[in-house]
């Protein structure tokens, strides 16, 4: 997102992930949609109660569902591993379930 | 279930139909950044011409093999990175220290992008044979294509090689087939390993005052600095 460009890792998927025609929605770089995700993210955490963790689950289960698209399309359709979007996947699997203890441990799914 | 339950449970409904949305739209938009180098002309051959012209080249070298600074650049064919390296980081040092006299670079071509990039890589290494290898690989990042595309075909190594000033494109042809060359390729892997290089481009900067090992198409400046620092 800086312009600067990562190395290619050994093992890794090199600039090919970040290269594809995958890496864009209208023009803008995935990784300001990941920029503002995340942001959101991190607003959810400071937003007190019901409506931060609604964001909390939105943003989450939003990013968790794209980065496994983004993981599918690296396997079956670019053959190319990126390493930084598994990192990306695991952080939000784990704010996912962070989320979901939220809303749990506050009952918001109590009638 | 409680109306806050159903909001959240309406806000991930609508979540899954924007993602899918967006899915949609990335799989249907967008263009790739790679191009077919059989599909136009070799270019950058008179700029790589330029940017060597002359410094001795020796083997994978580029310099005077006296220099008291050895720059080793790890690098695979088929990387945009290393590509960016070469319009980016390579210019000022070969400029710089190299003209100099004060650096000398060697390439170390890997191969761990897939098959594309050992066949270029044994195309650098033939090269080499005849001291040819960087104004050989300058040319061909200038045309790199997509990333295990199979743009790396025959008739596309070929065409790098007529364009390479000086390389004996008959003894050439005959070397990229020389099993030997794939042993070189299999030493490079191993000096790589050994050199900690787990990324391409990986620049190795070793000299009297000590090593540095820089990562990544970077700036000019970081590589020349560490050049000053080995001197």
């Amino acid at each position: 997102m800086t312009g600067g460009e990562a190395a290619c890792v050994i093992g890794g998927g090199c600039a090919t992930v970040q290269n594809s025609e995958y890496a864009q929605i209208f023009g803008m770089s995935l990784s300001y949609l990941g920029f503002i995700t995340y942001a959101a993210m991190l607003a959810s955490a400071l937003i007190p109660g019901f409506w931060g963790r609604l964001l909390g689950i939105i943003t989450s289960a939003g990013g968790v569902l794209f980065s496994l698209w983004l993981l599918y399309a690296e396997i079956f359709l670019i053959e190319a591993i990126c390493p930084w979007c598994l990192a990306s996947l695991v952080i939000m699997l784990l704010a996912l379930a962070v989320a979901v203890a939220r809303i749990v441990k506050a009952g918001d799914l109590r009638s | 279930m409680s109306r806050k339950g159903w909001l959240i449970g309406g806000a991930v409904v609508v979540v899954i139909a924007v993602v899918v949305a967006l899915i949609v739209v990335s799989v249907s938009g967008g263009d790739s950044s790679g191009k077919d180098p059989s599909a136009s002309g070799v270019t950058g051959v008179a700029d790589a011409i330029a940017l060597t012209k002359g410094i001795p080249q020796s083997g994978f070298t580029i310099g005077k093999p006296g220099a008291p600074v050895t720059v080793r650049e790890f690098i695979d064919p088929q990387c945009p990175v290393c590509k960016a390296a070469t319009t980016k980081t390579l210019p000022a040092v070969i400029n710089g220290p190299v003209k100099a006299g004060t650096a000398k670079l060697i390439i170390e071509p890997l191969t761990f992008i897939g098959p594309d990039s050992s066949d270029a890589a044994l195309a650098i290494a033939a090269a080499a044979r005849q001291d040819r290898a960087f104004i050989f690989s300058e040319i061909l990042y200038a045309n790199q294509g997509e990333e295990n595309s199979g743009w790396v075909t025959d008739e596309v190594l070929t065409s790098f090689a007529q364009a390479t000033p000086g390389l004996d494109v008959a003894v050439w042809e005959t070397d990229r087939k020389d099993n030997a060359l794939g042993d070189a390729l299999f030493a490079v892997a191993d000096r790589a390993q050994a050199a900690g290089a787990t990324s391409t481009p990986t620049f190795i900067v070793q000299g009297p005052g000590g090593t540095e090992v820089i990562t990544g198409a970077v700036e000019p400046d970081v590589v020349l600095d560490a050049i000053k620092a080995a001197s």
